[in-house]
């Protein structure tokens, strides 16, 4: 919005989009805690099911503010909104804005700071103050990266970003804040007549400040240091019915710093995190797309302690079919 | 086009320290752990004399510790008694008398010893007093070579009477003894496990699951009066005096305030903590320790008594008992005597 009133004497693009979804483990809930959950209400916060219903509107932005020749400033924005309607504690906003300076066809360096607000997890035992009592876990993320883009040959090209992430909980689960500073790197290579592959490849730190004097109630470390690829495939081509389909998979491993035995919950431990995305698009007409996306979840941990194991490994398949509408508006 | 580039890069490089944000901030008050005294043994009790530490080490015995250069000055695993070397057994209670140089300890469950410290390498022992099942005992100095002490005696009830230093030569040889002078025990239908005194006007007993009693006396050495008892959850086992009130510690229920006024009136108490169990609580005007045992210590703000509020459980080791000590928290614990600082 705030777009259209910026100086430049072109349109600003916009998109509005609309999204229905399913998830099939809204808290994460390992097999251990699904049974645990019948004779430990608390466990459930404000709701009844393990699954939720989910709806999510989103508006984007884009405007070029100054274009000369093949230089171009660009600013994207973005701002959605999503509620789990079968779950009161999970209902948060999210957006971002990017600043692009453009120097030719895959050739830019971008800014991007995205927000997430209070995004809930689940109850957690608040062990502060209490061995008993459940509260609200959430967290908001803000998120910032430099990234630049270089086109290598005709159809590939890079992409390399430098990011800081900063994961601040709510209260009362600040022990948990972490400050995560993260290198990717991208290439992605266009297939004639087929579509499009990337490998992505991150890596990071997480700090942990929790453990820093003066020591707060549960005072404990839980840097991490984590690393991920990321592959996907995008089929744009010869595609009956549809104008794009692709596959991805991404895989995480997290490892913990912490070693000390009174925190059982984190010394040692260590997981492997993969998601399987699976989508189609289908352009309706000009102005109107729809897409239908599937993921699929699957948390591995691995601690020297079985229940922390059991605890912390969880499946999860979420579903989502939304529908995007683009319309340029220029005041000139 | 270079200078452009390098233009925008200054542009973004700021705009990556303007879109970080602050962490929130909660409530909850801090620590940090000044030293640690690493005692043989659990260190079980302590009292403290100026800047010296007396320690009931458990089955390590006694150890005197300079609290200020937080050295061991001396450690006693027994004493001589008639020529023959006893070694302690178990020490869980021990309490120093300045005044006239004893030393007050008690195994678990048992009778008090009396012994002469003064600043020498050795202890003496001079007799025992009270009875067996002796809970807690608090004593104070009163005139020359006197003292008065009250015990929860846990199948007595509230023990006391005042003690005077009787010295006499039987061929040559000189027997120093501390015999006592008066003082009764006052029958209670609880079993009594903790007791504390502010020396002037109050007893208060922890009798278990009866609760809490409340003794008046009008000077030491008085006759203890009983003002009331009040029930607590659970079962009382530790208490902490104030000047409005007392403190218990109520096992797997929790810790409770309980205000002088309920003892003569209403019975009224405040439970707090209920989900925690609580072995030992000290207090002052502000702020009540919690002792949990393996999970450490838990702190509340007070300033409000009849509404405390928590400010954090801290997981420091086992945790036996904790005293207040100037801006310092003294935390009897297996890791040894800590000495740690909650910052509010």
């Amino acid at each position: 919005m705030i777009g259209s009133f910026l100086t430049g004497s072109t349109p600003t693009e916009y998109t509005f989009s609309f999204s229905t979804g399913y998830d099939s483990n809204v808290m994460r809930f390992s097999d251990k805690e699904f049974d645990q959950a019948s004779f430990v209400p608390e466990l459930m916060g404000n709701t009844n099911t393990y699954d939720s219903y989910v709806l999510k509107i989103g508006v984007k932005a884009k405007k070029t503010i100054l274009k000369l020749k093949k230089k171009e400033l660009i600013i994207n924005s973005n701002f959605n909104l999503s509620d789990y309607r079968n779950n009161d504690d999970k209902k948060y906003w999210s957006g971002g804005v990017d600043l692009v300076y453009k120097w030719g066809s895959y050739k830019n360096i971008k800014y991007s700071l995205r927000h997430l607000d209070s995004y809930y997890l689940r109850q957690y035992l608040n062990k502060d103050i209490s061995p008993t009592l459940y509260s609200s876990c959430s967290f908001t993320d803000r998120n910032q990266s430099l990234s630049l883009t270089y086109k290598i040959k005709k159809r590939e090209w890079s992409v390399i970003s430098f990011g800081f992430l900063q994961r601040y909980y709510d209260k009362p689960f600040i022990e948990f804040d972490l400050d995560i500073l993260y290198v990717r790197a991208k290439q992605n290579y266009k297939i004639k007549n087929f579509g499009l592959i990337g490998f992505q490849f991150e890596t990071g730190r997480a700090v942990s400040k929790s453990n820093k004097p003066p020591i707060r109630p549960s005072s404990f470390d839980r840097s991490y240091t984590t690393s991920e690829y990321y592959i996907p495939l995008t089929i744009t081509k010869n595609i009956p019915l549809l104008n794009e389909m692709g596959l991805s998979f991404r895989n995480e491993i997290r490892k913990y710093d912490a070693e000390d035995f009174n925190d059982p919950l984190h010394s040692g431990r260590s997981h492997k995190d993969s998601k399987y995305d699976l989508w189609f698009k289908k352009k309706l007409s000009d102005d109107l797309l729809i897409k239908l996306s599937i993921r699929y979840r699957k948390r591995s941990t691995d601690s020297s302690y079985s229940w922390v194991t059991n605890l912390k490994s969880f499946n999860q398949l979420q579903t989502w079919f939304s529908i995007e509408w683009n319309i340029d508006y220029d005041r000139y | 086009m270079i200078d452009i580039k390098k233009k925008i890069i200054l542009v973004f490089i700021p705009l990556l320290f303007s879109g970080c944000m602050e962490p929130n901030l909660e409530d909850l008050w801090s620590y940090k752990v000044h030293d640690v005294l690493q005692t043989n043994g659990f260190a079980r009790d302590i009292s403290i004399s100026n800047d010296t530490v007396f320690i009931a080490a458990g089955q390590s015995g006694v150890q005197v510790w300079n609290l200020t250069e937080k050295t061991m000055i001396n450690s006693f695993f027994g004493y001589t008694e008639g020529g023959t070397f006893l070694e302690f057994e178990d020490l869980s209670l021990i309490q120093y008398d300045l005044k006239n140089d004893l030393l007050f300890i008690s195994e678990s469950n048992e009778d008090v010893m009396i012994f002469n410290y003064d600043d020498a390498d050795s202890i003496r022992y001079r007799n025992t007093i009270m009875s067996a099942r002796t809970k807690e005992f608090i004593s104070f100095s009163g005139n020359s070579d006197q003292f008065i002490m009250y015990t929860a005696d846990n199948d007595d009830g509230l023990k006391w009477s005042e003690y005077n230093l009787d010295t006499t030569y039987l061929f040559g040889i000189e027997f120093i003894e501390w015999t006592p002078f008066g003082g009764s025990e006052i029958y209670t239908p609880g079993k009594p496990l903790g007791i504390d005194s502010d020396g002037t006007s109050s007893i208060a007993m922890a009798v278990d699951q009866l609760g809490v009693e409340l003794f008046s006396i009008d000077s030491l050495g008085s006759e203890p009066v009983l003002i009331g008892r009040v029930d607590t959850e659970g079962n009382a086992i530790k208490v902490s005096i104030l000047d409005h009130g007392v403190f218990v510690a109520c096992d797997n229920a929790g810790a409770t305030y309980i205000p002088n006024e309920s003892f003569s009136s209403n019975g009224l108490s405040y439970n707090f903590a209920q989900d925690l169990t609580v072995n030992h609580i000290s207090a002052d005007s502000t702020k009540a320790i919690l002792s949990l045992g393996s999970k450490g210590i838990a702190v509340y703000d007070i300033s409000d008594p009849t509404n405390p509020i928590e400010k954090g459980i801290f997981p420091i080791g086992y945790t036996y008992k904790t005293m207040i000590w100037e801006q310092n928290i003294l935390v009897c614990s297996r890791e040894g005597l800590q000495i740690i600082q909650i910052l509010e």
